[in-house]
């Protein structure tokens, strides 16, 4: 279906994956995925000037993440991060819980990894996504969840480390 | 950086590598059949306002469309119902909360197109009209009607696109300015 010079099914054919598996990082539903996935595209059919867009896969990308930012926000009953903020609390009272146990080295695998940031909180889930594996530097993320700069650098410390920490807990939980 | 990091950043493509949910291309195609059908233009277009040579103090403009579009939020609530019934519910078809996306979309196109620093001022002005960190519906009483709602929210989301034009103006304005 072209519109505007744009073939809208070939784009979909070559992005939709990418763009679904961003968004499923960030909402952690596949439904919420498929849809801000499919809302990219029809943001794309509409858009009036289409020539203007240089780097489609960019233009792409940019607004998939906002809408899947906006449907996570949605679904939270409280804004982002006061869940993870608390989590912090909890844990620099301490757990006492030791989670590397002196064994071998974590053995990671696209699905280990994946699992584990589907566990993540939704916060520390949507800074690694946006940074680990979108290449948003942290002023950048700090526009789009309106925390400081500094803030998004030790969340993503904090998201980083507890990423490693549910990994290793869960092959810890299966061996 | 840590394991975790490195695995990950060098394994990159192979996390968008996995099935995806059976049926999801014939599923896009039937909403993009039906926006065809129906002839989704409830927008209106939105034409290239050149305006050149007259610099927008940036951070001044946002902070001045930020607090315009809570203020007139907040008075639209404070509307005591007898006034408010006096007020037309439908005073255009436009859906503005859709224009403020569209808007946004190509804010970031032209952004593309621009000097980084503009860019990214631009991109950072128009976050700070758009973002809700709670979404306005989910802030306003219940006891306001249906219709009521559906004003106040018309009218917040035009501010935001009458926003997010400027900034549009601005980066078309920018960009003439370096091609002369």
């Amino acid at each position: 279906m072209q519109r505007n010079g744009l073939d809208i099914e070939r784009l979909y054919n070559t992005y939709a994956k990418k763009l679904y598996f961003t968004s499923l990082r960030i909402t952690a539903d596949s439904f919420d995925a498929e849809e801000a996935m499919h809302d990219t595209f029809l943001r794309l059919y509409r858009l009036p000037d289409k020539e203007q867009i240089k780097k489609i896969e960019n233009w792409l990308t940019s607004v998939c993440v906002r809408i899947s930012i906006d449907k996570l926000r949605k679904k939270k009953s409280e804004a982002l991060f006061r869940q993870e903020i608390a989590a912090e609390t909890a844990e620099e009272k301490g757990s006492g819980e030791e989670i590397t146990n002196g064994k071998e080295p974590p053995q990671y695998t696209v699905d280990s990894i994946k699992k584990a940031l589907h566990l993540l909180p939704d916060g520390y889930r949507l800074i690694i996504s946006l940074h680990l594996f979108e290449g948003y530097d942290y002023e950048e993320i700090a526009q789009i969840t309106g925390l400081q700069e500094s803030s998004v650098r030790s969340q993503y410390m904090r998201a980083k480390k507890r990423l490693a920490e549910l990994h290793n807990r869960s092959q810890g939980r299966e061996s | 950086m840590n394991d975790i990091e490195k695995y990950i950043k060098e394994n990159i493509d192979s996390f968008n590598d996995s099935e995806m949910p059976m049926g999801h291309k014939e599923r896009f195609l039937n909403k993009l059949e039906g926006e065809q059908k129906s002839g989704a233009r409830k927008i209106v277009q939105i034409g290239n306002n050149r305006q050149s040579g007259k610099r927008i103090r940036f951070h001044k403009l946002v902070a001045a469309i930020s607090s315009m579009a809570a203020v007139i939020a907040l008075s639209l609530i404070l509307l005591t119902p007898k006034e408010s019934e006096t007020i037309g519910i439908q005073e255009d078809n436009i859906d503005y909360a859709e224009l403020m996306h569209i808007l946004e979309s190509e804010i970031i196109s032209l952004s593309e197109e621009s000097n980084p620093d503009v860019a990214k001022e631009a991109i950072k002005a128009s976050k700070r009209v758009t973002f809700e960190a709670v979404p306005l519906d989910e802030q306003l009483p219940a006891e306001l009607s249906e219709r009521e709602k559906a004003r106040i929210l018309r009218e917040y989301y035009k501010q935001k696109t009458e926003g997010l034009k400027k900034i549009k103006t601005y980066l078309l304005a920018e960009q003439t300015i370096e091609e002369e």
